[in-house]
Parts: structure tokens; C-alpha cells; sequence
């Protein structure tokens, strides 16, 4: 049972604009389409995992939401004094004060924090892609439906310089769970059908 | 995994008895709703002069479909970030957008193209139609080789969600154990996947990462040319 409602009806009833501009409405194959009106941003999405891991609050986490790129940066602040908190957390654990290392990349926290920050993917045009692979070093070259981009947030973000830093008592380099084998085809459109 | 229901996960997990589909509960505005992004992917096409494109919205049942009235924008940035006296100030902006829109049993895609309403509201240049697809059906190739799919398909993400909220959650923390479980095993999406010719998104600049790092001193990492791309759904 998945638990997703649409409940968002009555909010864009009261934002519904008038469809009645006839030079936009047309009909394929006997569908009849309405590509008028203004159109305002709800959501937005680069890198995984960005806004809930790094905002703080529920306000911080809806403005980000609605915050382009090229003004994302304020938000560097705000996601380095989150992993901050983080570190904090674990030097409870650790009995000891924790900060963060340089990481795999050597990259320190106000570097990350701020690329980061400018929440959006970089995919190259002429190069394999990867997310990031602590093995290989081929990085930042787009995201694949099979990149484990959970392993490698949590290597960049607590890894140290070799990647490995947390890894025994306490794992916080990796999840440990893998791709479902055949959620994925190497041909278009790369997502095997659903099964409810 | 867009944004996980850090917080809240274990008392709506407890609701609800189960885990969520892959878009997990994003901020409170948007939660739930059909313009929620469960996961967004760039990558290579299997035809390598391409660039494959993936946005997956949660998919509750069989009856969930796409909003007719919730766009999705798919953002290129071929220019990069400016960074004067090394302190990146611009930010990336959209140079092109690829738009989808379902209506009927169809989705509807519009670019790559450069549209003059580039910041949080949009409007659709219905002159720059590259084609459509039929929902749920294989999809095909429209107009300038672009290559689009729109329908149901199981959620590749995978994540062992349950354990990550109990590591962020409690202080002192915890850290994951030796063995993870997905629990996004069973999730399916609405996604689009939009397959488009290289030649049709410009020239790549230089890898963002390498423009920050040298802005602030660090050695370049000499980083392949990147698009910087990123998705954004509207509402009208």
C-alpha cells in the first residue's frame, strides 16, 4: 500500500487560470489540449536528497523549493551549519569531538556547502557518466538510474580524505543496499514497467 | 530521492504502515501533491551522442497518472557560472528548457528551446512543440531525433531509508549496520524520459566543480565539460 494522495486539487482549483484562449487549443489525435496559462514553480530537484538533508526547517525546506540556482547560494550557509550539527551529533557517539576532514575530493566544508548548494546536476555530453565512484575517481559526470548516489553523498559528506573515515564502530559511509536487480534496462526507456 | 521525510518518516511510517514511494515526502508545501519530484537522472543515451534525461514522480497505484495542469521543466545551463574577483556570484541560469505537459492520454513535449520566462513562473511556446507520446505506451522518436517514453515504471532508487532516519535522527547517533534493506523495492513512478541529440543543447562549458574550485584557489580537477541541469515542476 503506498500512502500517496493527491490533495493538492483544491489549491490549484483557487490557482487556475482561464483556458479559454482558443489560439491554444488544439487536437491531437483526438485529445483536445489546453497548453495556456502561467504556470508557478512548486518544486525543484537537482542532486539527490538536497533540500531535506541540508534545510532545517519545513520554511527553509519550501523556500528552497522556489529558490532558481542562481540565487541558491544563500543557502550555503544555512547546509554547512547543518552537517555541522551532524558532526555534532556523532561526536556524541564517538565520546569525543568530531569535525569534518577534507574529503575523498579534498574539499573542504565551505567548498561543498557551496557546490552543493547551487542545487543542480552536471551531466557531461562527451564522457561516461557517473555520479561519483570512489574507486575509479570518475566523477561528477551525470547520475545513471544504477549510480548509488546514497553510498556517495555519505562518502563525501563523512568519508574523510580516503573515504573510509566512518566505517567501524559507527557506519556512516554506507547503507548497504543495491540496485534491485531488473528495475533497470540498458535501452530506452532504461525503467522496466511498474507492478502494483 | 529527492528529499527524504527525514523527520517525520518514523510517525507517518507508523500511519501508514509502509514507506512511501520514492519522493518521500518533500517540504510541506509540496508533499504529496502532484507536482511532488521523486528522483531526477542525467545521463549518457545508449547512443552516446545523446543525453537521456529522467524525471519520476510517485506513482500511489495504477490509477495515479500525470497533473494536467502541473508542467514539468527540464532546465539546461550551457554558459556555467560567472565568477568575478573568484567569488561565484551569477549562479547558473537557464539557457534552454525541454517542457512536458500531459493532456488526455498524451504528453505533450515542447524544445529544447530557449524561453523567455526563465524564472518561477512559465508559459509555453506551443510553436516549439517537438512532439508526443501516448501514456503508458512504448514511446517513439519526434521531431529532430528526440526521443521520449511517459507512463509508469518501477522506482529504481534504492535506499535503506528506515535505517538513515534513525542515523540522522538520534544524538547521539547511530550508524548504519552491516546489512541495509530497500525499502523502495516495491515503489513504482510517473516518469518521463526524454532522450535528446547533443547537437540540440549547445556547447558544454566547464565543469562547475572546476569553475568553483579555481575561484577559491583550489587546484582545477579537470573535470569533463558538463551541462548543468536540473528539474522544476509548475503549476498553473
Amino acid at each position: 500500500m503506498k500512502i500517496f494522495k493527491y490533495i493538492g486539487i483544491a489549491a490549484f482549483a483557487l490557482m487556475a487560470v482561464s483556458c479559454n484562449n482558443d489560439d491554444d487549443v488544439a487536437t491531437d489525435g483526438g485529445v483536445d489540449t489546453d497548453f495556456s496559462g502561467t504556470f508557478a514553480q512548486e518544486d525543484q530537484m537537482g542532486r539527490p536528497g538536497i533540500n531535506t538533508v541540508f534545510t532545517p526547517t519545513d520554511a527553509d525546506e519550501n523556500q528552497f523549493n522556489v529558490t532558481t540556482p542562481a540565487n541558491q547560494l544563500s543557502f550555503q550557509p544555512t547546509f554547512q551549519s547543518r552537517i555541522e550539527a551532524y558532526y555534532d551529533a556523532y561526536s556524541q557517539t564517538a565520546g569525543t569531538t568530531l569535525m569534518y576532514e577534507n574529503n575523498i575530493l579534498g574539499v573542504d566544508l565551505p567548498t561543498l556547502t557551496t557546490v552543493l548548494a547551487i542545487d543542480v546536476l552536471q551531466v557531461a555530453p562527451n564522457a561516461d557518466t557517473s555520479y561519483f565512484n570512489p574507486n575509479t575517481g570518475v566523477p561528477l559526470t551525470g547520475r545513471t538510474l544504477e549510480d548509488d548516489v546514497i553510498d556517495v553523498s555519505l562518502i563525501l559528506l563523512f568519508g574523510g580524505q580516503n573515504g573510509d573515515r566512518f566505517t567501524s564502530p559507527t557506519n556512516l559511509v554506507s547503507d548497504n543496499v543495491d540496485l534491485e536487480a531488473g528495475a533497470t534496462s540498458n535501452s530506452f526507456p532504461y525503467l522496466t514497467p511498474a507492478t502494483f | 530521492m529527492k528529499k527524504i521525510a527525514l523527520w517525520s518518516c518514523v510517525a507517518l511510517c507508523a500511519i501508514a504502515g509502509t514507506i512511501i514511494a520514492a519522493d518521500h515526502l518533500d517540504a510541506p508545501a509540496v508533499a504529496g501533491t502532484t507536482s511532488d519530484i521523486a528522483d531526477f537522472y542525467a545521463f549518457e543515451g545508449e547512443n552516446d551522442d545523446s543525453t537521456v534525461f529522467v524525471v519520476t514522480l510517485p506513482a500511489g497505484d495504477a490509477a495515479s497518472n500525470f497533473d494536467e495542469d502541473v508542467l514539468i521543466e527540464i532546465n539546461i545551463d550551457n554558459t556555467g557560472v560567472d565568477t568575478p574577483n573568484g567569488v561565484p556570484s551569477a549562479g547558473v541560469n537557464q539557457d534552454l528548457v525541454i517542457q512536458a505537459l500531459r493532456q488526455g492520454d498524451r504528453m505533450y513535449f515542447f524544445g529544447p528551446y530557449t524561453n523567455t520566462s526563465t524564472e518561477l513562473t512559465s508559459t509555453i511556446d506551443v510553436d516549439e512543440l517537438t512532439g508526443s507520446v501516448q501514456i503508458n505506451s512504448e514511446g517513439g522518436v519526434m521531431n529532430d531525433g528526440v526521443r521520449a517514453f511517459a507512463g509508469q515504471r518501477e522506482d529504481a532508487f534504492f535506499f535503506d531509508f528506515q535505517a538513515f532516519n534513525n542515523v540522522i535522527m538520534n544524538a547521539p547517533a547511530e550508524g548504519f549496520g552491516t546489512t541495509g534493506n530497500n525499502d523502495f523495492a516495491s515503489a513504482n513512478v510517473n516518469a518521463i524520459v526524454v532522450e535528446v541529440p547533443n547537437s540540440l543543447l549547445g556547447t558544454a562549458p566547464t565543469h562547475l566543480v572546476d569553475q568553483l574550485a579555481t575561484a577559491v584557489g583550489l587546484p582545477a580537477f579537470n573535470l569533463p565539460d558538463s551541462y548543468n541541469v536540473w528539474v522544476e515542476t509548475k503549476r498553473r
